[in-house]
C-alpha cells in the first residue's frame, strides 16, 4: 500500500499526540512515586541537616516551616506539582540554593565525561562487533570475544583504579582525577583545551572501556542472527559483494538491538556514574545523587530523578523514529 | 550508507587523536602555576559559603580563613587577641567590653568598626535559625561606645565568655539585605572579611580557591594563594600528595596514613596529631514507658560490666589501625586543662571482674550460654553501628565478640544516619556506636549531656540532677581555677554513672610536604597543622628561604 503524503502526516501527527500524552503520564508517575517514596523512606532530613548542636529546637522548627515539611504530605506534593508547572523544582535542603541551579552545575561534566565514553564505546564497540561477526570462528573473533566478556564482567571501580594506577602513579602522564587542574591560569584557550582534555581521557577512556563489552556482544550476535537468514543467502545468491552484503544487507536489520541499548545507555549519561565519578573526583550528577540521598535531600533527588525520567523519554522516543528509518516493517 | 561510513571513520579518527593528542600532551601543558600556592586535599566539599550555613568542617576551615573572631585560641588554647585587641569584665561578671582592633580594613577596603561587631550579634539574636546563633544565646544586649570600643552584656555571668567564635561580618554588605535573604539565599560567593584570605573562585565539588589580603591586619601572610581541592577518593588524595600536586592532605583515613607513614618519603611529614574527636558506645537509658529499648540496661550493673568486658586498646588497635588513645571522660586530654584524667579509676579491659559483677548482680547463664536476668529475661541486647562510619562497623563486630565472651549476646545492625536519628529519637534502641567532636569550651559537650537535651542532643537520654547543677554552676563560674574543678567533678559523675563507654579518642591524622613550604604551627601543641584550634599556620607559612 502506498501511502499519500497528506495521510502518512496525519498518522505522524496522531503518533506524536499518542506519544506525547504517554510520556507525560509517564512522567506525572513517576513524580508521583519520587515524591512520596522519597517521604515513605525512613530518616528525618531536617535533622540530618541541622547536626550541628548548637541549633536550638527552635529553629529547626522555622527550617521546617520554610522547607513546608511541617504540612500534610498531600498539601506538599500539590505545592510542589504547582511550582514545578511554573519551573520552580524546590530548593536543596544541603546547598540551600534552586534544585535547577544546583543540578545544572553539574550537567556539563557528566555529559563530558559520559558521553565521550559512550560516544567511543559505540564506535569502537560497534566497529568491533561487525569485525568479529564476519570473521566469525577465527582466532581473531574467539580473542575478541573473550576480551569483550572480561571487559563487560569487570568492576568499574576496580577498572578504574588500575587504569590509575598505570597512568596516573606509574607512568603519570594523566592527572589523578578532577575536572581540570585547580586555580591554574593558562597562556592560551589551546593550552587550556589540552589540559582539560588530559583531565577527561582517563576517566572517559575508562569508562568506555567498561560499556564497549556490551555493544561488541550484541553487535555481533544480532549480525551474526541476521546472516542467517535466507535474503543473506538469496542476495549472495544474486551475486552481490561482500562489502555490499554487508552494509546494506545486514547492517541496517542488525542495528535494531544495538539502537535499543544506546537508548537505555543514554538514560546513565545523565544519571552519571557514581563509581566513576567517585574514584576520579568528578564532580558529576552520579555523585551529586548519592551524597543527596545520604542526607535526605529530597528536592535534590526528585530534581535528578525527573531531569533522568525524561532523558529517557526522549531517547526512547528518538530511538523509536530511529526504527522506522532503519525497518520500514517497524510500524509507527 | 556511503557517507555514514565516511563520517563514522572520520569521528574514530578524531577521537583516536584527540587522545592521542591528550596522552603526548605529558606533564608540561600544566598552565603557569603559581609559585606560592598551598593546596590542600580534603575528602570532605565545601557546602557552601554562606557563615549561617557553616556545617562541615570545610565550609568552616573556609570561613575561618576568610573572616576573623574577636578573639581566638594560642597554641596553648590561652585566650589571644585578634580584632579585640584587649577585653575586660565589669565586677558582676556581665558586662564585657571588647577594645577593637583600630584601622582594620574588610577586603573591599571599607573600614572595620564595632558597629560591624554590634550588627553580627545582633542578627544572630533576633534570627535563632542561623547555625551560628547558639553562640550568642546567653547575650542580652550589645551597646557600641564608641567607634572601637563595646560591651556586651550577658544574662548571668557566662563561663565561655569573652571568646565568641563567629565570624564577624561586615555590616555595610549583610545589614543591606532582609534576614531571609541573608540566612539562606545569599550565597556570599564572594565573601567580604577581615581575614588572611579572600575568596577568588569556588568550585562546588571541585575546590576553592583563595588570594592572600595583602592589608590583612596581623601583617600579610607568605603566601599568595591558598586552595583547598575536594577529593572524593583517598587513594589518590595520596597519591596527589605523593607528587606534590598538593601540599598537605587533612582527615586521612587509617590505612592510607599508615601505608604513608609506613613509607618513611623523605619530603614528607606523617602526623598523627591528637584529635579531639570521641568514639562511645552509648546506651539507652531513658527511665521512661516512651523507650522502646531494652529496659535490662537500665542496670547500671550490666553497663559497668560491659565497660570491663570491652578491651579499648583492642578496638582502637583493630578498628581504628592504632590511631587513637585510650578514651574515658566527656573531655579529651588534648584539651589537658579541662580534662580528667581518671588514673587507676577506670573501668579497665577484665572479663573476670565482669563476671563478678553480673553474677553478683545475679545475672546467671542460662541454657545456651546466654545470661539470664532474675526475673528470667535473657541478656540480648541490639547494637546499631554507622554506615557511614566504617571504623564503628569493625568495633561492633570486636564489641559482639567481646560481650558474648561474658555471656551477653548482641544482634549488630549497620544503619544510615537517616535512620539512626530515627531510631534515637522514637527513642528506639539500646546501644549504639557514635563519636562527638569537641570544642575547647567544655561547656557545649557537656551541655549536650543535660535532661534540658533529652529528646534533642542528649542521645542517651541520661539524667542526673546533681549533674545539671554542676553544668549551671560552672557556666556561672568566670574563675578558670573554680571552673577546673567543677568541670573535673561533672565529668566524674557522669563516668561513674556510665550512660557513654568512650572507649576511643581518635588521632587527627595529616601530612604534609616540607619542600616548598615551612613554618607549619601546630594547633594547640599536640593537634594539627590545619583544620586546627587556630589558623596560625596560614597566617605563617612561607616559601622556604623567603
Amino acid at each position: 500500500m502506498i501511502l499519500h503524503e497528506e495521510e502518512l502526516f496525519l498518522i505522524m501527527r496522531e503518533y506524536f499526540f499518542k506519544k506525547f500524552i504517554q510520556s507525560l503520564l509517564t512522567i506525572f508517575i513517576v513524580l508521583m512515586m519520587n515524591f512520596f517514596l522519597f517521604r515513605i523512606m525512613p530518616g528525618d532530613p531536617i535533622r540530618i541537616l541541622l547536626r550541628n548542636p548548637k541549633i536550638s529546637p527552635e529553629a529547626l522548627e522555622i527550617v521546617k516551616e520554610q522547607f513546608g515539611l511541617n504540612q500534610n504530605k498531600l498539601v506538599q506534593f500539590w505545592i510542589y506539582l504547582k511550582d514545578l508547572l511554573s519551573g520552580d523544582l524546590g530548593t536543596s535542603f544541603r546547598f540551600r540554593q534552586p534544585v535547577l541551579d544546583v543540578v545544572m552545575e553539574r550537567v556539563p561534566a557528566t555529559v563530558m565525561l559520559i558521553g565521550t565514553a559512550t560516544v567511543f564505546a559505540i564506535i569502537v564497540g560497534i566497529t568491533l562487533g561487525v569485525i568479529f561477526a564476519w570473521k566469525r570462528g577465527t582466532k581473531l573473533d574467539v580473542i575478541g570475544l573473550s576480551l569483550s566478556l572480561l571487559l563487560y564482567s569487570m568492576p568499574s571501580f576496580w577498572v578504574a583504579i588500575i587504569m590509575i594506577m598505570i597512568f596516573a602513579v606509574y607512568w603519570q602522564i594523566f592527572p589523578l582525577g578532577g575536572l581540570g587542574a585547580a586555580g591554574a591560569s593558562y597562556s592560551s584557550y589551546w593550552a587550556e583545551l589540552m589540559s582539560n582534555i588530559r583531565y577527561l581521557f582517563l576517566p572517559a577512556f575508562t569508562f568506555g572501556l567498561i560499556l564497549i563489552g556490551q555493544y561488541v556482544l550484541i553487535m555481533r550476535s544480532s549480525l551474526l542472527e541476521v546472516m542467517q537468514e535466507d535474503y543473506m543467502l538469496t542476495a549472495r545468491a544474486k551475486g552481490v559483494s561482500n562489502r555490499n552484503l554487508l552494509l546494506r544487507h545486514a547492517l541496517p536489520n542488525a542495528m535494531l538491538p544495538v539502537v535499543t541499548l544506546i537508548a537505555i545507555n543514554l538514560g546513565f549519561i545523565v544519571g552519571g556514574s557514581i563509581q566513576i565519578e567517585t574514584v576520579f573526583s568528578w564532580p558529576g550528577l552520579g555523585r551529586l545523587m548519592y551524597s543527596s540521598l545520604t542526607i535526605r535531600d529530597y528536592p535534590v533527588l526528585q530534581g535528578l530523578f525527573l531531569f533522568i525520567t525524561a532523558i529517557v523519554i526522549l531517547a526512547n522516543f528518538c530511538a523509536d523514529i530511529l526504527y522506522r528509518y532503519l525497518d520500514p516493517r517497524v510500524k509507527l | 550508507m556511503r557517507k555514514i561510513t565516511f563520517m563514522t571513520s572520520m569521528l574514530v579518527l578524531l577521537l583516536v587523536f584527540s587522545f592521542v593528542a591528550a596522552g603526548c600532551g605529558g606533564g608540561g601543558e600544566e598552565g603557569v602555576e603559581e609559585s606560592y600556592v598551598l593546596k590542600i586535599g580534603y575528602l570532605r566539599e565545601v557546602e557552601g559559603l554562606n557563615p549561617h550555613q557553616l556545617n562541615t568542617l570545610a565550609s568552616w576551615e573556609a570561613a575561618y580563613i576568610s573572616y576573623n573572631f574577636l578573639i581566638t585560641y594560642d597554641q596553648d588554647l590561652n585566650y589571644e587577641p585578634s580584632l579585640a585587641r584587649d577585653w575586660e569584665v565589669d565586677e558582676s561578671g556581665t558586662v564585657w567590653t571588647y577594645h577593637l582592633e583600630e584601622g582594620v580594613t574588610w577586603h573591599d577596603s571599607e573600614l572595620f568598626t564595632a558597629e560591624d561587631v554590634k550588627y553580627t550579634f545582633d542578627f544572630l539574636l533576633e534570627n535563632p535559625d542561623s547555625y551560628l546563633s547558639g553562640y550568642v544565646a546567653n547575650m542580652v544586649e550589645i551597646t557600641v561606645v564608641d567607634e572601637y570600643t563595646l560591651t556586651i552584656k550577658t544574662a548571668a555571668p557566662d563561663a565561655t565568655m569573652p571568646y565568641v567564635p563567629v565570624p564577624i561580618l561586615p555590616e555595610h554588605i549583610w545589614g543591606e539585605m532582609d534576614a531571609q535573604e541573608a540566612l539562606t539565599g545569599f550565597e556570599n560567593s564572594n565573601p567580604v572579611g577581615t581575614g588572611p584570605f579572600h575568596v577568588i573562585e569556588f568550585r562546588r565539588g571541585e575546590f576553592i580557591q583563595f588570594g592572600v589580603n595583602d592589608n590583612y591586619f596581623k601583617g600579610k601572610p607568605g603566601l599568595d594563594e591558598v586552595i583547598i581541592i575536594y577529593y572524593s577518593n583517598a587513594d589518590t588524595m595520596i597519591e596527589a600528595l605523593k607528587q606534590g600536586e598538593v601540599d598537605a592532605v587533612a582527615d586521612i583515613p587509617g590505612a592510607q596514613f599508615k601505608a604513608l607513614a609506613d613509607a618513611n618519603l623523605p619530603d614528607i611529614v606523617t602526623l598523627a596529631a591528637d584529635g579531639a574527636y570521641f568514639v562511645e558506645l552509648a546506651f539507652n537509658t531513658l527511665d521512661d514507658e516512651a523507650s522502646l529499648g531494652n529496659p535490662l540496661i537500665l542496670d547500671r550493673e550490666i553497663r559497668v560490666a560491659f565497660e570491663h568486658a570491652i578491651d579499648r586498646q583492642k578496638l582502637i588497635d583493630v578498628a581504628l589501625m592504632g590511631y587513637g588513645d585510650i578514651g574515658s571522660t566527656l573531655i579529651p586530654a588534648v584539651y589537658d586543662f579541662y580534662h580528667l584524667d581518671l588514673g587507676d579509676d577506670l573501668r579497665a579491659y577484665n572479663p573476670e571482674r565482669s563476671v563478678e559483677i553480673l553474677e553478683a548482680a545475679g545475672y546467671m547463664p542460662g541454657p545456651d550460654g546466654i545470661r539470664i536476668s532474675p526475673d528470667g529475661k535473657p541478656l540480648d541486647f541490639r547494637l546499631f553501628a554507622h554506615a557511614d562510619i566504617i571504623e564503628t562497623q569493625k568495633a561492633a563486630a570486636l564489641i559482639k565478640e567481646m560481650l558474648e565472651e561474658v555471656g551477653i549476646a548482641i544482634n549488630v545492625s549497620v544503619l544510615d544516619e537517616g535512620l539512626i536519628y530515627d531510631h534515637i529519637y522514637a527513642p528506639d534502641f539500646d546501644m549504639f556506636l557514635w563519636g562527638w567532636p569537641v570544642e575547647v569550651d567544655p561547656s557545649y559537650m557537656l551541655s549536650y549531656m543535660t535532661t534540658d537535651q533529652h529528646y534533642w542532643w542528649n542521645d542517651s537520654y541520661y539524667s542526673n540532677p546533681a549533674y545539671d547543677a554542676l553544668y549551671l554552676e560552672q557556666m556561672g563560674t568566670l574563675d578558670r581555677n573554680e571552673r577546673q574543678q567543677i568541670v573535673h567533678e561533672m565529668q566524674r559523675i557522669f563516668y561513674d554513672d556510665c550512660p557513654y563507654i568512650i572507649y576511643a579518642v581518635k588521632d587527627s591524622l595529616q601530612a604534609y610536604r616540607t619542600d616548598k613550604f615551612e613554618g607549619w604551627v601546630r594547633s594547640p601543641r599536640s593537634g594539627g597543622v590545619i583544620f586546627a584550634t587556630g589558623i596560625t599556620t596560614y597566617e605563617q607559612l612561607r616559601p622556604i628561604g623567603r
